[in-house]
């Protein structure tokens, strides 16, 4: 999806260059929801304000809206086939593993140390085993993630006003002390 | 039903971090108080969803919406999801540097990335016994016109075997396909899905 997006949205039309556009999938994936949905909105909004991000929204719904729904119509015509049910469980077996490879994939990106290791198989354990709703364990996650930031911004802070002490104790202690 | 639907898949665009199949599960949980869709038909609806083009969690948006309310309830669903991204993408879009250069932001999509993975786990385990233990099993027909003695050999181990051995070997040839040998997904899904239809239930 990405590669013709950007040949449409670089290439054939010329709305942002490269970097930009590379600046706007990166915001884009970082947001919660539908990442293509998160795309339209931006780049209708960034282009042509509110109305531009309700167009270019509804242009990436409505295709998958028509097929869903016309698939299902179809669905419904035809009970019990002998060759759909087959298709079907060829197919549930099927997703199943792409939903498989994408952990596998994820997980050979993601995982970076103990930590996150151990953060997966929390939010895994806490949804598939102990049934915790979707919805709070993914609050948890973002709410430790923000804690830390500002627990190690701190940190940071903490040292660079250490280093300012010494540098000033150092150098000229006394224009701070007239200051004051 | 119509607000309900609409609630529920509002909540999927605001809280569903990490794309696609990271938010199967947390649509599956947001459904499950007022639609009464089995999880065979949830898995249905995922599979069809990903050899269709278009985003995941619309395809499954419209599907579920269509199945619990009709083509409204497609709609409404549908429109749910991609509500929350109007207000945050024209609230982010007019602060794009300092989005990015947030520690706290960045903190936030820290925290949640590994836990995208337990996410996928969660939803893997959704799909499973739908996929390999499911209502109609592969091949089935088959054994029987065949006249196969269904208290021996092959085709009475694959009968009274607790799961479809014919799913996994179908489950087990679509990663090896995809991961080892990089063949495109979709063209994988539509061949399994081909076999299936041959072999019948």
């Amino acid at each position: 999806m990405l590669p013709l997006l950007r040949q449409t949205i670089v290439e054939d039309k010329g709305w942002f260059d490269n970097d930009e556009f590379i600046d706007i999938v990166s915001v884009c994936q970082g947001l919660p929801g539908v990442v293509a949905v998160n795309l339209a909105t931006f780049i209708g909004f960034r282009k042509r304000g509110l109305l531009g991000s309700v167009v270019a929204t509804f242009g990436v719904i409505l295709p998958s809206f028509i097929i869903i729904l016309l698939i299902a119509r179809g669905f419904a015509s035809i009970d019990d086939n002998s060759y759909l049910g087959g298709a079907m469980a060829g197919l549930r077996a099927a997703a199943l593993g792409l939903v498989v490879i994408a952990i596998i994939q994820l997980a050979s990106k993601v995982f970076d140390g103990p930590w996150s290791v151990l953060a997966a198989i929390t939010s895994f354990a806490l949804i598939a085993l102990f049934k915790v709703n979707t919805v709070y364990v993914i609050i948890i996650f973002i709410v430790i993630g923000a804690t830390n930031a500002v627990i190690s911004g701190r940190r940071i802070k903490k040292a660079d006003i250490k280093k300012a002490d010494i540098k000033e104790k150092d150098s000229e202690p006394s224009v701070e002390r007239e200051v004051k | 039903m119509y607000l309900n639907l609409f609630t529920s898949f509002m909540k999927v665009g605001l809280f569903g971090f990490g794309g696609g199949l990271a938010i199967v599960r947390l649509i599956y949980d947001s459904i499950q108080d007022f639609a009464s869709i089995t999880p065979q038909e949830f898995t249905n609806f995922v599979a069809i969803s990903q050899i269709t083009p278009g985003p995941l969690a619309i395809n499954v948006a419209t599907f579920i919406g269509n199945e619990a309310a009709g083509i409204l309830g497609a709609a409404v669903a549908t429109i749910g999801v991609a509500l929350p991204a109007f207000i945050i993408v024209s609230i982010v879009s007019r602060m794009l540097d300092k989005f990015q250069n947030n520690k706290i932001v960045q903190g936030m999509l820290s925290g949640i990335k590994p836990a995208t993975i337990g996410l996928i786990g969660a939803a893997a385990v959704t799909l499973t016994i739908p996929a390999i233990a499911g209502e109609g099993r592969i091949g089935m027909g088959i054994i029987d016109k065949i006249g196969v003695d269904t208290a021996a050999g092959i085709g009475g181990f694959i009968q009274n075997s607790p799961v479809d051995i014919v799913s996994i070997l179908i489950l087990i040839a679509t990663i090896v396909l995809i991961q080892k040998f990089n063949k495109r997904p979709i063209a994988v899904l539509i061949v399994m899905g081909c076999i299936g239809a041959l072999l019948g239930v």
